[in-house]
């Protein structure tokens, strides 16, 4: 094996990533050329130097207070609902939006005039219907419009 | 000792406290990925905890198949890329906008070295760590540190396996140009003095 697929390949084989044949082949390479030995063993030192990197310990309480904060989550989990509960909701509140704004509100509004109506016929008052628009009365007493 | 997917078994059963062990056994080497990913201890900290309450949360999109431990580095690598993103945004506005951006890009604790020239070194490679882009700082860490095979990195990263071949490769050519090339120039200075 040369010397330029030997550099290509070193950082595999000190990952010991290669198959056998390569492995073997590189190894005994080492053993003859001393500027790609060279190079090995600077990568060699490199490994060295990050492995023995500060290396931090956990904080003493550190799953003590994972679990904690685990144990909180699962008493206040109103997250774990589904979305899909979330959307059915909206678009719940949305439909009654529209229907108290809407056909609803006519409607009441409607028996309420009907109510209304029939109790100015029940007392014997004349009646004018006017404006008849959108299936909205406005009614008025005869007596009102004369007036006027 | 029981196995990972024995362990998670028991606390989908509903055995919850189980997950100490869980905690137990990884916190340490989550810890220090995380920590060799951005080199700033009081965040590492944080992230570690971060990660174990994700894969709690998670658990369930699991499937036993036996590397939980690539389910477990793959959360922690995700939420230490999110923190290295946000954190260059704050960086990108803080140099516009104001001159304070502490330890400009991390804090890092050295080891406590009485040679001055180990402590230098120690501060270089750090730095020139951190110069590396994220993906070649990920792959190097999980096999340098974590000595985890290829294949491994594989399933945590989801990258190919000569893609990931090629990503070490290049960081550890990039780490050994700026540290051996900075020794030379050192030990240029020194002998100029000496004479």
């Amino acid at each position: 094996m040369k010397c330029n697929r030997v550099k290509l390949l070193l950082s595999s084989f000190q990952d010991n990533e290669l198959n056998e044949k390569e492995m073997s082949e590189i190894f005994l390479h080492l053993k003859k050329c001393e500027r790609c030995k060279h190079e090995f063993e600077q990568l060699e030192n490199l490994k060295k130097e990050i492995k023995n990197l500060n290396e931090l310990e956990p904080i003493q309480n550190f799953t003590s207070l994972v679990m904690d904060k685990i144990n909180r989550k699962k008493r206040f989990n109103i997250f774990s609902i589904p979305s899909l509960v979330y959307s059915f909701t909206f678009i719940l509140f949305f439909i009654l939006g529209f229907l108290i704004n809407g056909p609803l509100k006519n409607n009441i509004e409607n028996k309420q005039k009907e109510v209304y109506i029939s109790n100015l016929l029940m007392q014997g008052q004349e009646l004018s219907l006017i404006n008849v628009q959108d299936k909205t009365f406005n009614i008025l007493y005869d007596g009102e419009l004369n007036g006027k | 000792m029981f196995s990972d997917d024995e362990i998670i078994k028991l606390i989908k059963k509903g055995k919850t406290q189980n997950f100490e062990i869980i905690i137990n056994r990884y916190n340490k080497k989550i810890l220090n990925f995380i920590n060799r990913m951005i080199f700033d201890y009081d965040e590492s900290q944080n992230i570690s905890q971060d990660v174990f309450l994700k894969v709690y949360e998670n658990l369930n999109r699991y499937k036993m198949e036996g590397n939980f431990q690539a389910f477990i580095f793959r959360i922690a690598k995700n939420l230490t890329l999110n923190y290295i993103k946000k954190r260059k945004r704050v960086i990108f506005f803080s140099e516009h906008f104001s001159n304070t951006v502490e330890g400009k890009y991390f804090r890092y604790e050295s080891t406590q070295h009485e040679n001055i020239e180990n402590k230098r070194k120690e501060e270089l490679l750090v730095l020139s760590i951190m110069e590396l882009k994220e993906n070649q700082r990920i792959a190097l860490i999980l096999k340098v540190y974590l000595d985890f095979s290829y294949k491994n990195i594989s399933k945590i990263t989801g990258w190919s396996i000569p893609k990931i071949e090629t990503l070490i490769s290049r960081a550890k050519k990039s780490l050994k140009n700026k540290i051996f090339l900075q020794e030379n120039k050192d030990k240029n200075v020194y002998k100029v003095r000496g004479k």
